[in-house]
């Protein structure tokens, strides 16, 4: 009770202060009128008996002041005191906050971002029930490695029947149906789920129902669909009657009975368009990958689990139960299982899970390391201007502050900086969210939507409390630590303190620079790398080259009608100015993604080993190789006529007659599994991957319906960039939705193929170059500082005959020994952390001399640019006038 | 009379409010001319001791105030002791009194 009574008078004193202390004043004022009229009885005269009134009373505001103190909140109201001299002192110097606060904000933006990324991927749990229970279920090895294939029904039934130390175990898989729509058809991303997938999950649909017992049972009797909130609204406008309606899909109509709730986007990284009973993969897909999830109360019984569940896998796999993949020898590998938990994120088990990591990893490092620098960058600003002010200082401390209410005021004000940083971050996020991820130009997953959520917000605010204390406490502990009656008589300072305060300064300013150095070397190494493999000689001309996606299928072509239609396209195309030659394919040239096959048997070669004939294989079209420039040595390619009359054929590389059929006549082979005869020899070139030489290569085309998605290649004959618009503009005309996203240039298709390499090397290059502005201010800023502290020294050199240039000599070596320091930590540390790009980089080594030897010399004109400025400024002081100073 | 003023020891004038506030509620002048009476003159209460110490009792909630109208009229805020202040009384009261028991047998002692 007591101590409610406490509280219920500190927010009373707290938030009617001026109430209080009007009552404060009215009950002195009657203790005063009081007394004067004591002292009236006593016979003075009233005018004097007030006087005397008020002297017996004392100090009246002193007495205030103590009373003031005895409510018991003076903490928080000094707190407010202070935050408003912050605010104040902020306001005054607009230039500093502004650098300050956008500084940071930049720093405190890219880990929020990032850090937002590893939000969506990993931390946030999945919109279903007990997410952290969910737990994948992979084939593995024996010792329970994952080999990351996804298995056949047959598997999943028998997991299902003996679960082991799961309850149940659901399954779904990832299938490519086409959707009908109202012009054509359309490839959507759809999942074949088990009958209790949302039950199982927990994920009540928005509307109508999740699937039943019997919908799962009896194959191809029940063809229903669970659609997802985002098709519902694109393609019903969210119509409350959708469920009963039909869609079409791979011919079979299928009814909606139900709507997924909005965040519920499914398991894995793909997002499904929609979702559809198991029973129904035989109309849909005849070989789908299925993929398993099950719960476990909690982590330690994962292990338990996973033994458990070796058998049951053995088994199934001694029985022939993963079809595809037996007669390659595979079946050994699937001896046991991996769990993974997947509650959480949106990653799942993405086959390019680690890809991702080493990704995020990798930028974690350059963001932290930014952040650093900035607040480096901040910290050395802070203690300029907490010198400047050392005067104002030095006369509150003689006035009888202590030094930790000084310390604890700057302080304050550092973490009222960092907090406008953080806020702006804040007021970016989305913006900064939406840079990085366009960066990550080979992400193939659906785009990523960061939700500011409470682990977000604890992020911000921890690395607001970190990065404010961190960058103003040393500042503000050194910039106090002197003697003020010293200071007030000279506002230079020459106390022994000031050596300490140098090292501080100059430790900021090093630190800087080597966290820029690394930033750059890792961006230079990138750079490098990647200029590497694009300069590659890929045996054609790869820079002639623009190549135009296009969809026939989604405005009504079908593969009957496909072959002549094409003709007629790459005969309009051809016709526009500057185009020299069109081709097609049905697999997009050094797009870096390939296949490889391995037929049982060749004609005309013994395997000398056991096991399959592996060889690179592409699906093209019809003049893909006198579009690409590559010359067919023997025989022909295949033409539009080829098409037309469905004419099984191949053409083979160099490498492949090498090595398969050397001395042989290789036009008119057959290679019986694939059912194709070759008909013609191209040159060595490389076609799918370009970082790899060329290798056996066979090329066919016998996947018709591969060309209602074809890639249309267009050879210009001067910069293909010049012919996009002509070309697109003409794809307009034939038909407006025939063209399926962006023509690009091979080169662009290129660098996309170097994917997490090119990102890094924006994330890394943007964030070097920034980290080296911010040093190089920061730099600046320390050296015209030196300056104006030595222009009495300055001013007595030259009056005592020291040359103009030897005066910039000094002040220019005192910023490159900086340099130098900084060089020789900087170094060994970014060589270090170039051992964390290794496996990104190709063609150079991580250890690679010219760029570290690039970057240290750019950094070191930067310095040097940095420095002159001070130094010219040291040059032309006049000896008189500074002696004359003060 | 100003040279028989004597300086109270520390923690002492909060016992006198408290025993003064004991005869019934009161404002702070009357509280002080209470004081300097009932110690015949002998202590004088400072006012920048005495509203401090009756602030620090109210936020320790010894005493608790309202306003009032005062013998002539005047508007003015009137302490009271609480229960709880009560309690402190009788508790510094006997703290008091072996205090200074003992330091009378200390001064005694010959």
């Amino acid at each position: 009770m007591n101590s409610l009574h406490k509280l219920r008078l500190r927010f009373r004193a707290l938030f009617q202060k001026q109430k209080l202390d009007a009552q404060m004043d009215d009950e002195m004022r009657s203790h005063i009128e009081m007394q004067t009229q004591e002292n009236i009885d006593f016979g003075m005269h009233p005018d004097e008996a007030h006087y005397a009134a008020l002297r017996q009373f004392g100090w009246i505001e002193s007495i205030k002041e103590t009373c003031r103190d005895q409510r018991g909140v003076s903490w928080l109201e000094n707190l407010g005191r202070d935050l408003r001299y912050e605010v104040r002192q902020m306001l005054k110097n607009p230039g500093f906050t502004t650098v300050a606060v956008l500084t940071l904000t930049l720093g405190v933006g890219v880990n929020l971002a990032l850090f937002a990324m590893l939000n969506e991927l990993m931390l946030r749990p999945k919109p279903v029930a007990n997410p952290d229970e969910l737990w994948a279920i992979e084939p593995a090895t024996t010792a329970g490695q994952p080999i990351g294939f996804a298995v056949s029904r047959a598997y999943y039934e028998a997991i299902r029947q003996r679960p082991g130390a799961f309850k149940r175990v659901i399954g779904y898989a990832g299938i490519m149906p086409k959707l009908r729509t109202e012009e054509g058809a359309e490839i959507v991303y759809a999942e074949l789920v088990s009958d209790d997938y949302f039950s199982f999950l927990g994920v009540t649909p928005a509307l109508g129902r999740g699937f039943l017992l019997e919908e799962d049972a009896k194959p191809g009797t029940h063809n229903v669909a669970v659609i997802s909130h985002a098709f519902w609204q694109s393609q019903f406008g969210g119509a409350a009657n959708v469920i009963g309606s039909n869609v079409t899909l791979n011919g079979k109509v299928v009814e909606i009975v139900g709507v997924a709730p909005r965040e519920f986007a499914g398991l894995d990284f793909m997002q499904p368009v929609l979702w559809i009973p198991t029973s129904m993969e035989k109309l849909l897909d005849p070989h789908p990958n299925y993929r398993f999830v099950g719960r476990l109360g909690d982590q330690a019984q994962a292990e338990t689990a996973r033994v458990a569940l070796a058998p049951v896998v053995s088994e199934i796999t001694s029985r022939g139960m993963i079809p595809g993949y037996e007669s390659y020898g595979y079946a050994s590998l699937f001896q046991g299982v991996h769990l993974e938990p997947i509650g959480r994120g949106s990653l799942g088990v993405a086959s390019n899970r680690k890809e991702i990591l080493d990704f995020l990893k990798g930028a974690g490092i350059a963001t932290v390391l930014l952040l650093l620098i900035a607040g480096a960058n901040v910290a050395s600003l802070f203690l300029a201007r907490a010198l400047q002010r050392r005067k104002e200082m030095a006369t509150r401390l003689a006035l009888g502050a202590t030094r930790g209410a000084l310390v604890r005021q700057l302080v304050g004000e550092g973490i009222l900086i960092a907090a406008l940083g953080t806020a702006g971050a804040v007021l970016a996020f989305s913006w900064i969210g939406g840079t990085i991820t366009q960066f990550a130009s080979w992400w193939r997953g659906p785009a990523l939507h960061p939700v500011f959520d409470l682990r977000l917000f604890i992020f911000a605010a921890v690395s607001l409390l970190l990065v404010g204390i961190g960058f103003s406490l040393f500042p503000a502990l050194s910039a106090t630590n002197f003697q003020p009656f010293s200071s007030l008589k000279d506002a230079e300072g020459a106390d022994g303190s000031d050596r300490k305060r140098a090292w501080l300064r100059h430790t900021l300013i090093v630190a800087q620079i080597v966290g820029s150095l690394m930033l750059l070397c890792g961006a230079t190494l990138c750079l490098r790398s990647i200029s590497k493999q694009l300069a590659v000689d890929v045996g054609f001309r790869s820079d002639r080259l623009a190549i135009a996606p296009l969809n026939l299928e989604r405005i009504g072509f079908t593969t009957n009608t496909v072959a002549a239609q094409l003709a007629g396209i790459a005969h309009r195309i051809s016709l526009i100015p500057g185009v020299e030659q069109v081709g097609l394919s049905t697999s997009e040239p050094l797009s870096g993604r390939y296949s490889n096959v391995g037929p049982g048997e060749l004609e005309g070669y013994e395997n000398p080993e056991p096991g399959p004939i592996l060889f690179d294989y592409a699906e093209v079209g019809p003049d893909v190789f006198a579009a690409l420039g590559i010359p067919v040595l023997r025989g022909h390619e295949i033409g539009h006529t080829d098409i037309e009359l469905d004419r099984r054929i191949a053409l083979v590389n160099e490498s492949f007659v090498n090595k398969f059929w050397p001395g042989q006549e290789p036009l008119g082979k057959r290679v019986q599994s694939l059912d194709v005869e070759v008909v013609g020899v191209v040159k060595d070139v490389r076609y799918s991957r370009f970082v790899t030489a060329p290798k056996p290569m066979m090329f066919t085309m016998r996947w018709k319906e591969g060309l209602l998605h074809p890639y249309l290649l267009i050879r210009a004959k001067r910069d293909p960039r010049q012919v996009i618009s002509g070309v697109r503009a003409e794809l307009a005309r034939i038909h407006p939705k025939l063209l399926q996203g962006e023509i690009c240039t091979l080169r662009d298709t290129m660098k996309n193929a170097l994917g997490i390499q090119h990102t890094a090397l924006r994330i890394l290059g943007i964030l070097g170059g920034l980290a080296l502005t911010l040093s190089v201010i920061g730099t600046y800023g320390v050296m015209a500082y030196l300056v104006t502290r030595r222009t009495r020294e300055i001013g007595l050199r030259i009056a005592l005959g020291a040359t103009r240039g030897a005066v910039m000599k000094l002040i220019l070596t005192a910023g490159l020994r900086l340099g130098f320091i900084a060089l020789a930590i900087g170094l060994p540390l970014a060589i270090g952390a170039a051992g964390i790009l290794r496996h990104q980089l190709a063609g150079i080594s991580p250890f690679d001399p010219p760029s570290f030897i690039v970057v240290a010399s750019c950094v070191l004109i930067a310095l040097i640019c940095a420095c002159w400025f001070p130094a010219r400024r040291a040059a032309k002081v006049e000896p008189m006038e500074t002696l004359r100073y003060e | 009379m100003q040279k028989e003023k004597t300086d109270l020891l520390q923690g002492t004038l909060d016992m006198l409010i408290l025993k003064a506030l004991q005869l019934g509620s009161m404002h702070g002048f009357g509280i002080s001319v209470l004081i300097r009476q009932m110690s015949r003159e002998v202590l004088q209460v400072e006012q920048g001791s005495l509203y401090p110490a009756l602030y620090r009792l109210e936020e320790q909630g010894w005493i608790e105030s309202e306003w009032g109208v005062s013998d002539n009229n005047r508007k003015a805020k009137f302490y009271k002791l609480t229960p709880a202040g009560r309690k402190q009384l009788v508790e510094e009261r006997s703290n008091w009194e072996r205090l200074s028991a003992a330091i009378n047998t200390v001064l005694k002692t010959t």
